[in-house]
């Protein structure tokens, strides 16, 4: 499960930092890794807006109306996410970096089964679908070591740790797939990316207000 | 049978009620189906139902549908469609509700408020008619999707500068983002797209998307209003908001141009003035002008080389100058010819010669070699034609004097010394023998002496007619590449060693021979082999030939012939058997040989040289 796995570590994890001797360079802030997790997140929900796109573009009008299936059924609904304005602004900014790490580590099952599903989906954008798709899990990942970065800068005694039950198990993939026709494949990728595409907006809103929030000085960054 | 027929009956009607009821329920179910149908397939019905136009949030923290009654204009007013919504929260089926808001100051609107506004949660709006039966429309979104912010406020700008033509300009424009979005918390992040354009046109400019409230806009024309726009979208999404209020932008920069008009006529007039001038003074052929304004282009010019000759191209007399040039000095000198050339100075200032450049040269070497060789010079240890009391000769003297062991060697005689026996004076023999003269005597061995010291003194001598008091004469061997006569005895041939002799058996003729070292020839030797004067025949040619086997070796004879087939036709030679009396030098610096042969018994006097001995007693 982990092919599309890349080992290189994420850029910003080995990014060019002065080997430390005795105390002779700089850590590295939290604000720039912030900076560095938004520019990530962004990307994340941009790509995710596009494969949506990609994959509505040729659908029928009258087909989408049917594909609307609810998106609360998402796996990751049940994550106890704020819905607010006013409850995210509520939050700490460990609680939020933590739900932030939950729902990325939520998605790193479902992100490969995406890429699966993109090599063989009856689509004629599914070239364009596949590379965003590992894409797609390849960043999520890389976000997801960063976020943990983060954390550990942030709450170096683990009080906000969580543990892995708290993380939304997924249950479809192979069990959706036998025997599906290519209506279900497709119904089901497209409510897969939707729900992604929610998730990563909410990811990518609740980085850039703990970036701004943390930029306080330079206000003008947000 | 009547138990059956109830029973029957019964079932019957309670088939007939099921019918019934399932028929109505189909009918229900119908309409329901026929509303769908006609929702879903565009029927293109007579009437447009009600439905929703647009949904909006415009900061992602409040939002608001507005719907259209369609054709059904009896429907409008407040509460006659109903508003239905439904958040499912977590996978909890949610429940209905209706809209929280109906905006009474705005027709058809529901507005949802902060508290009812959930992010990252489906909604489902329904627009129902007032007793709930009727669906029109229905609509499932999550709020994040339907953001379209404000258009972004307080545009202004400001000049940056502007170019030196004065004819454009840039300016600075800063705008300030919707004050409802809450930008600087980073719950939106906004982009910007600025737009502009000239008043009159038609089409808008568009710059590229920016996400700082400011930008630059360079380029823009003075004297020309333009409006510019801005508006905004979320990132990611692609609903732009709507435009901005349009800002109007004008610089008034006041035309210069008349300014720089008077100063290209001035200039113009100037140059046309000054072309003017010139052409006139051109024209005009006014000389002192023209070399004030106009100096004319030196052009190059060697000393002693007439011009013409270089254009006619001839490379032997071309050598023959340059080799009476500085330039081949060292290498005369480093010749094994000694020579040795008497000099006289004679005082005659008359300058019969035209002003050409040789002969200016001529002179001037004359001038100059005249003051070098007052004194005599040392022998070095050759045997030179000098003798000490020669100079206080006041008669022509010259010696000729050759090398030991070098055949080639003679002295060179310059041509005074090659006079004509003075006892042949030709008639124009005008130089009285009193007339005192100051005869020098080179040495050869003077090196800054050997260059065409004796080209001049031949001129001067030549046209003073000072060959009156020579009355000797000796044959010239040679001629030197600086243009000296080579006097040699009748035994001093190249191929006999033999010091100076005298041979008075030899043939005496003024010879002009090349020396196998020489190149070239001298001009003066190339005139005086060529201008001979007319009078003079070729049959000088074998003569002089013949001549020169008596003491000119074979290979002068060989250089020689070739040298003389080449000026056959111009080499005529007085008819003299063994010399000729050179009568004089005409302008073109050749040897006029007089075509007298006057041949006495002076004659006996060699060719060659003399001893001292013989001069003095030749002289009185």
């Amino acid at each position: 499960m982990t092919m599309l796995v890349t080992s290189m570590p994420p850029h910003w994890v080995t990014s060019p930092q002065p080997l430390c001797g005795a105390g002779s360079c700089q850590p590295i802030l939290v604000t720039d890794l912030l900076d560095r997790a938004a520019k990530v997140s962004h990307r994340l929900h941009a790509l995710s807006t596009a494969a949506s796109n990609d994959l509505n573009n040729h659908f029928a009008p009258a087909l989408k109306l049917v594909m609307m299936r609810p998106l609360s059924l998402c796996h990751t609904s049940s994550l106890n996410t704020p819905e607010d304005k006013e409850q995210v602004l509520q939050l700490s900014q460990e609680d939020l970096l933590t739900m932030v790490a939950l729902l990325l580590k939520s998605w790193g099952t479902p992100l490969l089964y995406l890429v699966k599903e993109a090599q063989e989906l009856p689509h004629p954008a599914n070239d364009a679908l596949l590379w965003k798709m590992a894409e797609l899990s390849q960043q999520t990942e890389n976000l997801a070591r960063g976020i943990d970065k983060i954390l550990n800068k942030l709450d170096p005694t683990g009080f906000h740790s969580f543990s892995n039950d708290l993380i939304s198990p997924w249950s479809g993939g192979p069990g959706l797939e036998m025997g599906s026709d290519k209506k279900s494949h497709l119904l089901n990728f497209h409510f897969l990316l939707s729900c992604f595409r929610r998730d990563s907006n909410k990811i990518d809103s609740f980085v850039k207000l703990l970036r701004c929030r943390a930029t306080k000085m330079h206000p003008e960054s947000c | 049978m009547t138990s059956v027929t109830s029973v029957a009956g019964l079932y019957l009607i309670a088939n007939i009620a099921v019918l019934a009821f399932s028929i109505l329920q189909f009918r229900k179910d119908a309409d329901k189906l026929l509303n769908v149908i006609n929702f879903t397939t565009n029927i293109p019905s007579s009437q447009k139902l009600p439905h929703f136009t647009t949904c909006r949030s415009p900061e992602q923290e409040t939002f608001s549908c507005w719907w259209s009654v369609g054709d059904y204009t009896n429907l409008t007013g407040p509460g006659m469609l109903r508003v239905f919504y439904k958040r499912s929260f977590k996978n909890t089926g949610g429940e209905w509700n209706e809209c929280p808001d109906y905006r009474v100051g705005t027709e058809n609107e529901c507005y949802f408020n902060t508290t009812y506004t959930s992010i990252w949660v489906p909604y489902n709006l329904e627009l129902r008619s007032e007793n709930k039966d009727v669906l029109y429309d229905e609509r499932s979104f999550n709020v994040e999707d339907i953001v379209i912010p404000d258009p972004p406020v307080n545009l202004n700008w400001t000049l940056l500068n502007t170019s030196q033509t004065g004819l454009h300009y840039d300016i600075l424009l800063r705008w300030e983002a919707p004050p409802t979005a809450d930008v600087a918390k980073g719950w939106i992040t906004l982009i910007y797209e600025v737009q502009y354009r000239a008043v009159n046109d038609t089409e808008w400019k568009v710059m590229e998307h920016e996400k700082e409230t400011y930008l630059s806009i360079y380029g823009l024309k003075t004297n020309t209003i333009y409006e510019i726009r801005i508006r905004c979208l979320q990132l990611n999404f692609d609903k732009f908001s709507r435009f901005s209020d349009i800002v109007y932008v004008y610089n008034f920069v006041p035309v210069t141009k008349e300014s720089t008009f008077p100063v290209a006529f001035v200039l113009i007039f100037i140059v046309v003035g000054v072309a003017i001038v010139l052409m006139l003074i051109i024209f005009t052929r006014q000389h002192r002008l023209m070399m004030l304004l106009l100096p004319p282009v030196p052009i190059p010019k060697i000393k002693g080389i007439d011009p013409e000759l270089l254009k006619k191209g001839k490379l032997d007399e071309l050598n023959s100058i340059l080799s009476n040039q500085q330039t081949y000095k060292t290498e005369f000198t480093n010749d094994d010819l000694w020579v040795e050339f008497i000099e006289l100075d004679i005082d005659d200032p008359d300058e019969k010669l035209g002003h050409s450049d040789t002969h200016r040269l001529l002179s001037l070497e004359h001038l100059k070699s005249g003051k070098s060789l007052s004194m005599k010079d040392d022998d070095s240890g050759r045997a030179s034609c000098y003798e000490p009391e020669i100079p206080e000769m006041d008669s022509l003297a010259f010696n000729v004097n050759l090398m030991e062991g070098n055949p080639e060697k003679a002295c060179v005689l310059n041509s005074e010394g090659t006079v004509p026996n003075p006892d042949l004076s030709s008639p124009n023999a005008t130089q009285p023998k009193a007339e005192p003269e100051k005869a020098k005597i080179e040495s050869s061995g003077s090196e800054e002496n050997m260059p065409v010291r004796p080209y001049p003194l031949i001129q001067t001598q030549m046209s003073n007619q000072s060959w009156a008091n020579m009355d000797f004469y000796a044959q010239v061997s040679d001629i030197t590449p600086a243009g000296g006569v080579l006097l040699s005895p009748g035994q001093q041939c190249k191929s006999e060693k033999t010091p100076e002799k005298e041979k008075p058996d030899e043939a005496k003729k003024y010879q002009f021979a090349m020396t196998s070292d020489s190149a070239y020839t001298s001009e003066i030797d190339a005139k005086k082999l060529s201008a001979i004067p007319t009078t003079n025949e070729n049959d000088q040619n074998p003569e002089k030939d013949l001549s020169s086997a008596n003491c000119i070796s074979t290979e002068n004879q060989s250089e020689e012939s070739p040298y003389t087939t080449n000026e056959t036709t111009v080499i005529t030679m007085p008819p003299v058997s063994d010399y000729t009396s050179v009568h004089m030098v005409d302008s073109q610096h050749s040897l006029l040989l007089n075509p007298t042969a006057v041949q006495t018994k002076d004659m006996s006097m060699q060719v060659g040289y003399l001893t001292p001995d013989q001069m003095s007693s030749i002289m009185p």
